[in-house]
């Protein structure tokens, strides 16, 4: 039978009758627990290719051992302290790999690369890099702290803020299926989702350098969703929308005692995502000179302002994604 | 999206270093068929045959640096697989109602995973049309990724060589070329698998 003359076959399959198929949301809750098990494995295979580079590094002539470093983010000292825990809440566990056990990470003296975290549905953490990043993590999250500057985000939420440090801190380097997120000074958020990866810059620019795909430069306000075919949706979200409050509710407890207002009002500031605004130099004189004693512990940042601005002689207006301080009326 | 993947080995290589596009390629080849390959090991309960893939293409993940490419990486799969099924059947203790399969018959379990054929079977005679059909479909499954796919999505839902190809992100000449080599690779796998023609199978079936 000449092999274009494919009735045959058309015959054999129709009678066969067509195969079944799996249902489409069977299809995505199966695709995003096998994505992050492969995740992790290619976060495995990294460090081993690491670990057998810095091992034959160190085995060689000093010159020769150099030359095989190619980059801090493959390069590490196994084991290397990376994080303390500043608050969590919930359960937050980790463990040194996939054969050990999962344990309180509040108990943990520090996090170490290689190690992973996972948040519970009721979980949140804080963690405290090194140069004063802030990486927090969401409800339901799993990471991998793959090197001193990468971590691998393999299902739910961070958050990162880098603080006020300079651009002489760390860059730190977030991994997700959209690619990796790179700061430039800001405060941001990876979420893995159903429908892909979505990144929001909530102060400052992130790169995100994509396997196949350009390098996008998100600034201020920028909210991407880059779906699993690599397809990009761009939209806006305030910096002071309450959708980063999760964020706020991880944040580390900010201890009042003996700071001045203005150190307290730049941290609500960060927290909040409101710029904080002096209406007039005798405000902001005022800030500067009041000291705060007591405590805000278990207040999230708009309690906190709620309940710590009352007690000085200023006041605070919040208008069009600004705090604006001014002195009280006598 | 990547010009069709054949190359298993390859594949891996490039899913171990992380590469996103290879691991949507193998999953959009492999998880159907494999659901395909467990639905009717588990009594034809869809959960558990989720369940079952699931468990087992997370263990495939976890292994994958195991994965030398002696078997065919579906053959590697479905014998995860049916670690899973035989697991999950011990741990419901409900081996009465286990469904002995016609592709699980020794002789014809190799027969499907080498496509070489056992002498003198006749399988409908022996086992019913509708069982007969499940066979054809499981030959398609075991066919060079997407080829099943393209040929069902001709012979079956009718689509146009254009269309599939925009379903494979090829062009027309490419999809064209894919649906040639698919349907000389489901011949032999029928020759092999049946010891018949095309034609005589279809006329069986047709009977």
């Amino acid at each position: 039978m000449a092999e274009h003359d494919d009735s045959d076959i058309a015959r054999v399959l129709r009678a066969a009758g067509g195969r079944v198929s799996p249902s489409d949301e069977m299809t995505r809750a199966v695709y995003e627990a096998v994505h992050a098990e492969w995740r992790a494995t290619v976060v495995r295979q990294q460090r081993k290719r690491a670990q057998r580079m810095w091992l034959a590094a160190a085995a060689s002539v000093a010159v020769a051992a150099v030359a095989l470093f190619v980059g801090r983010s493959l390069i590490h000292t196994p084991g290397e302290l990376m994080a303390d825990v500043s608050r969590s809440v919930g359960v937050v566990q980790f463990r040194q790999d996939e054969s050990s056990q999962w344990q309180n990470a509040a108990d943990a003296k520090g996090l170490r690369v290689g190690e992973s975290i996972h948040t519970g549905a009721d979980g949140r953490v804080a963690l405290a890099l090194r140069d004063g990043v802030s990486l927090r993590l969401d409800h339901d999250t799993n990471i991998a702290l793959v090197s001193v500057d990468r971590v691998e985000v393999t299902s739910g939420a961070v958050y990162i803020d880098s603080g006020v440090s300079g651009p002489s801190a760390a860059r730190l380097q977030v991994g997700t299926p959209a690619g990796i997120v790179r700061h430039l000074g800001t405060q941001y958020e990876a979420r893995i989702l159903n429908s892909g990866t979505r990144i929001r810059v909530r102060e400052g620019r992130v790169d995100v350098m994509r396997a196949n795909g350009p390098t996008r430069t998100l600034e201020v306000g920028d909210q991407i969703v880059v779906s699993r075919a690599g397809v990009e949706e761009r939209t806006h979200i305030e910096p002071s929308s309450d959708e980063w409050d999760w964020a706020s509710n991880a944040a580390p407890e900010f201890d009042i005692n003996g700071k001045s207002v203005q150190d307290f009002l730049a941290w609500a500031g960060r927290e909040t995502g409101l710029k904080i605004v002096f209406a007039t130099e005798a405000s902001a004189a005022e800030a500067r000179r009041a000291v705060l004693s007591g405590s805000i512990a278990g207040l999230d940042p708009n309690e906190a302002l709620a309940a710590v601005l009352p007690t000085t002689s200023l006041r605070g207006t919040e208008k069009d994604g600004q705090l604006v301080i001014e002195l009280a009326a006598r | 999206m990547e010009p069709e993947l054949t190359h298993e080995s390859e594949l891996i290589r490039r899913m171990l270093a992380g590469e996103e596009r290879a691991f949507q390629a193998f999953f959009q080849s492999l998880f159907p068929r494999l659901y395909r390959f467990a639905l009717p090991r588990v009594n034809r309960n869809e959960e558990a045959a989720r369940e079952v893939v699931q468990s087992t293409l997370t263990k495939a993940m976890r292994n994958l640096a195991n994965y030398r490419g002696e078997a065919a990486l579906f053959t590697w799969l479905c014998q995860i697989c049916r670690r899973e099924i035989v697991d999950r059947v011990r741990a419901e203790k409900r081996r009465s109602e286990r469904v002995v399969l016609i592709d699980d018959q020794p002789d014809l379990r190799a027969a499907m995973e080498s496509l070489e054929a056992p002498d003198e079977y006749d399988l409908v005679k022996s086992y019913g049309r509708a069982e007969f059909g499940r066979l054809i479909q499981s030959v398609l499954d075991r066919l060079p990724a997407r080829y099943g796919d393209a040929l069902e999505w001709k012979y079956v839902e009718g689509h146009s060589v254009e269309e599939i190809g925009e379903r494979l992100g090829i062009g027309h000449t490419a999809a064209q070329s894919l649906l040639a080599r698919a349907r000389v690779s489901f011949r032999e796998a029928l020759e092999k698998v049946f010891g018949a023609a095309a034609e005589d199978i279809a006329r069986t079936l047709e009977s």
